[in-house]
């Protein structure tokens, strides 16, 4: 149930920040169609402004393409999984996926990679495990705070590394492990004492 | 086969049925069941061999015990019969060796008297006899002489019988004793009898020295049950016994016996065959059974300690069996259900993919509508054209509007993930659903044709789950028309007034019966190498679990019809995630 | 008495940049003074520097929700009628907020024409209610 849940949440935060991304164009277009119609403008004038809104166009496009082809992708792995995926892959389709929500809470969040990263054979579980953790993280974390995701394998153990260098961040993350109840099998959440950040370990799936 | 029937119904419901909510209770009712089955079999055996085997040893306990009795009430009548042989003989002998005439003397006769009773214990006085009945002579502490026995019945008996002994009698002598009396026949025919009188002393002494146990009492009887001699327990000679005679064998008898008193007991009997006596030992059966009783206290103990083990064993391991039945259930249960999120995930993956291919297309639109803007804008200097660009315009705003219809649809899907009731309207959770698959119709030129009833009542259920169901068989529905004239119609119906009905038609493949038999199986599959063969039991347990029911009718190459009834209120169960 | 459109007085608050200035843009060319501001807080302190006739106001956004905002309006400044921009009409968001007293809502990405009705109609209710 978590892991259908989880794909719920993201794909509808994914289709809201769609929504935004379609108001933007149409706007944009609309605006373009006042200025030609309702407006007196000389032709000069006109097309200094088309100039830049055709362009703001496209950049509002392209967010629509991400959003779009990053829930594809992740509908895809979630519906028919063939074979492991890339953990790293994964974290940043979640993170893109789920970046309206980041935005909300005024964080940013980044996806590294620590050395050779994991595949992973239970999409659906990392998907769940790895979302409720950004869901409990966005809802806890101060603003202006800066999380960092850092991928990576252990004793042939995947982990996820999340780090939030913000002053307030240790406290505000102290919860995380009553928030974070019922992860999937396999995927396990814990502190790190070295740097107070903590670590979510998943299964790698087995080189062939 | 009433047994059988009987074992069903107790047990199919408990076992077999899937279906059945597991209740606690249910598994309990199911462990008291079996323990009380295995407990019967166990301890019936058990109760039988312990039974017989108690019989068995009690009886040959009995005899063990008699034997001893036997032995020593057999040595001791033979005791009786020598010694009463014995002086028989001894006055047959007299009488034979002495004639009358010796015998009439009393000198000679209380001469013969001395050396008898010198030589023989017990002879008190001998007397001779005449054929009239009158004491001749006569040796001995009393005045007899000249007495008349002829009335008396004894002397009749000796002259019938050539010989006589009688039981003990106290006659005005006063004290116990006996006597024996021989018939001598002249070889003229004629006779006298010769009576001795024998002190019953001896028999006291004869079964003192019986070697009698402390707690036996043995005593002789005659056949009227009168005592012969001193009984411990039933008093003294010429008392009578309180109980009757048991039936004359001479053989000897052991039995067991409650005398008038309550006493139970041993009584070993005989009957000596030549006399009215009857020789009897008695021996209480409880001292007698003391080890017995030990024993069969050990036994009954035993027997209970056995089927208490039997019970505590029975439990515990009907205890483990059942737990391990409930665990597998359950897992069984969370497989299943696991299963369901499985594809519950899949299909709302599959949905994802899908919406956000669709809105793909569009934003490719409205990029090369907004570049072709910008060719238009380097390509003329001047801005001629509006018409251009208020077509450009135009068509960015439709793409627009279509991927807002697509986003919007999606959005509204995904936010049904969560499981909780509200009231439904069956109509709108359907079309919404076909409209998921709107394009897949156009594009494979299928007619989707919705008669939904008006005025249908709301239906207290989970939205995520029935969309679901609904989505799974118009997905079959799908997969099996063909292309261009394929036909899939949704009807829906108010039946009666707690449900709701759904059919879902299509007009393709169909199926045979043996098929339709399996299709609600886990793993049935007729779709070589894809599928799982899990969605249409998936979409079986959901029905069923909402608290309503699945039907499917099929004909080869004409089609299929699914049909759905829906109660307006769910059961409890329903809704857990 | 009904206000011209020239006098209407409309607040947007969205926290989408070129959304808010587009969207403004538009509504100037239709003769609408709209002013704008990025989140609630700037948003509230504008409405109290020149009280509108109606707030445009997105209910997603980060920091201050747009249901608070709502509610603070609401409280300080009743006689101003909030329409919400929504991305789903039926979401929780959206029907709270029609009980917390918004006047409307309109589903984004919306025609601006059906925008311009329905703020013409809050125009008239804060008027008509003052």
């Amino acid at each position: 149930m978590g892991a259908a849940k989880q794909m719920g949440k993201v794909s509808a935060t994914a289709m809201h920040d769609m929504l935004n991304v379609l108001a933007g164009i149409k706007e944009t277009v609309g605006l373009m169609e006042d200025l030609l119609c309702r407006c007196k403008l000389d032709a000069a004038t006109l097309q200094a402004r088309f100039k830049t809104m055709v362009p703001a166009m496209h950049q509002q496009v392209a967010k629509g393409v991400i959003l779009a082809e990053s829930l594809n992708r992740l509908g895809h792995v979630v519906a028919d999984p063939e074979g492991p995926v890339d953990a790293a892959n994964l974290a940043r389709l979640l993170v893109a996926l789920t970046s309206r929500r980041a935005r909300m809470r005024k964080l940013s969040v980044h996806v590294e990679e620590n050395g050779p990263t994991c595949a992973t054979a239970e999409p659906q579980g990392l998907l769940c495990g790895l979302g409720m953790v950004l869901e409990a993280c966005y809802a806890a974390l101060p603003p202006q705070a800066e999380l960092r995701l850092k991928l990576g394998q252990e004793d042939g153990v995947g982990v996820v590394r999340l780090r939030c260098t913000h002053p307030e961040a240790a406290a505000a993350l102290a919860g995380l492990a009553e928030a974070c109840a019922g992860l999937p099998d396999g995927v396990t959440l814990r502190q790190d004492s070295r740097d107070s950040g903590w670590s979510l370990g998943f299964p790698c799936a087995q080189r062939t | 086969m009433a047994i059988r029937a009987y074992i069903s119904r107790h047990f199919d419901e408990l076992l077999g049925k899937v279906e059945a909510a597991a209740s606690p209770h249910r598994y309990a009712v199911l462990r008291r069941k079996l323990v009380l089955i295995m407990v019967a079999v166990a301890v019936l055996p058990l109760a039988i061999m312990s039974a017989i085997n108690f019989v068995q040893y009690q009886n040959s306990l009995s005899r063990e015990l008699q034997s001893p009795m036997r032995v020593l009430l057999n040595k001791t009548r033979s005791a009786f019969e020598f010694f009463l042989a014995e002086r028989t003989a001894t006055v047959s002998f007299v009488a034979a060796a002495y004639s009358f005439q010796n015998l009439a003397d009393e000198h000679e006769i209380n001469r013969i008297f001395q050396v008898v009773k010198q030589k023989f214990e017990g002879f008190v006085d001998l007397g001779l006899i005449a054929a009239n009945g009158t004491q001749v002579s006569y040796a001995g502490p009393y005045k007899l002489r000249g007495k008349d026995y002829s009335e008396q019945s004894w002397f009749n008996e000796v002259i019938f019988k050539g010989r006589y002994v009688s039981d003990v009698f106290l006659g005005f002598r006063h004290f116990p004793h006996l006597v024996i009396a021989v018939q001598h026949l002249t070889e003229d025919g004629s006779y006298w009898v010769l009576r001795a009188t024998i002190d019953t002393r001896q028999f006291e002494r004869l079964i003192a020295s019986a070697g009698l146990e402390p707690d036996m009492d043995m005593f002789l009887v005659n056949r009227s049950g009168v005592l012969q001699t001193a009984s411990q327990i039933y008093g003294n000679v010429l008392q009578k016994l309180p109980f009757d005679m048991p039936g004359a064998t001479y053989e000897t008898n052991v039995r067991t016996f409650i005398d008038p008193e309550g006493r139970d007991l041993f009584m070993a009997y005989s009957y000596f065959p030549e006399t009215e006596y009857a020789l009897m030992a008695i021996k209480p059966r409880t001292s007698a059974l003391k080890t017995w009783y030990t024993l069969r206290t050990d036994l009954v103990a035993i027997f209970l300690a056995g089927v208490l083990f039997i019970l505590v064993a029975a439990y515990k391991l009907m205890g483990v069996l059942i737990r391990r039945l409930q665990e597998s259930d359950e897992r069984r249960e969370l497989a299943l259900r696991q299963m369901e999120h499985t594809q519950k995930l899949s299909s709302i993956g599959r949905l994802a993919a899908g919406v956000a291919h669709e809105v793909n297309n569009p934003l490719a639109i409205i990029n090369e509508k907004a570049g072709l803007m910008k060719d238009l804008m380097a390509m003329r200097p001047e801005f001629p054209d509006r018409d251009r660009y208020t077509g450009l315009i135009d068509a960015i705003i439709r793409t627009v509007e279509r991927c807002r219809g697509i986003t919007h649809r999606m959005l509204g899907f995904a936010r049904q993930m969560d499981v909780k009731i509200e009231n439904i309207d069956v109509n709108e959770v359907l079309k919404e659903t076909v409209s998921f698959l709107e394009k897949e119709a156009t594009y494979r030129n299928i007619e989707l044709a919705m008669n939904l009833g008006d005025s249908l009542p709301p239906i207290a259920s989970d939205r995520g789950q029935l969309q679901q169901v609904f989505l799974n068989i118009v997905n079959n529905a799908f997969a099996a028309v063909a292309d261009q004239e394929g036909r899939i119609s949704v009807t829906t119906w108010e039946k009666g007034p707690d449900s709701v009905g759904i059919s879902i038609q299509d007009n393709g493949c169909g199926m045979n019966d043996e098929t339709l038999k399996h299709i609600f199986e886990p793993f049935f599959t007729t779709k070589k190498g894809s599928g799982t063969g899990l969605g249409l039991s998936i979409t079986y347990g959901i029905v069923k679990r909402l608290g309503g029911d699945l039907a499917v009718q099929s004909k080869p190459g004409q089609g299929t019809v699914f049909t759905i009834f829906l109660p307006r209120t769910a059961p409890d169960g329903a809704f857990k995630s | 008495m009904s206000l011209n459109m020239d006098q209407w007085k409309v607040l947007l608050v969205d926290d989408e940049e070129e959304f808010v200035t587009t969207l403004a843009e538009r509504l100037s060319i239709r003769g609408i003074a709209t002013r704008t501001a990025l989140d609630g807080e700037s948003g509230l302190r504008r409405l109290a520097e020149e009280i509108p006739h109606v707030l445009l106001l997105d209910v997603m956004m980060p920091g201050m929700r747009g249901l608070d905002v709502l509610r603070a309006v609401k409280r300080d400044h009743p006689a101003v009628q909030v329409i919400l921009l929504t991305g789903q009409g039926s979401s929780k968001d959206g029907i709270e907020g029609m009980n917390e007293g918004a006047f409307d809502y309109v589903m984004k990405p919306f025609d601006i024409d059906g925008l311009v009705a329905k703020i013409g109609e809050a125009v008239a209710k804060a008027v008509g209610g003052r």
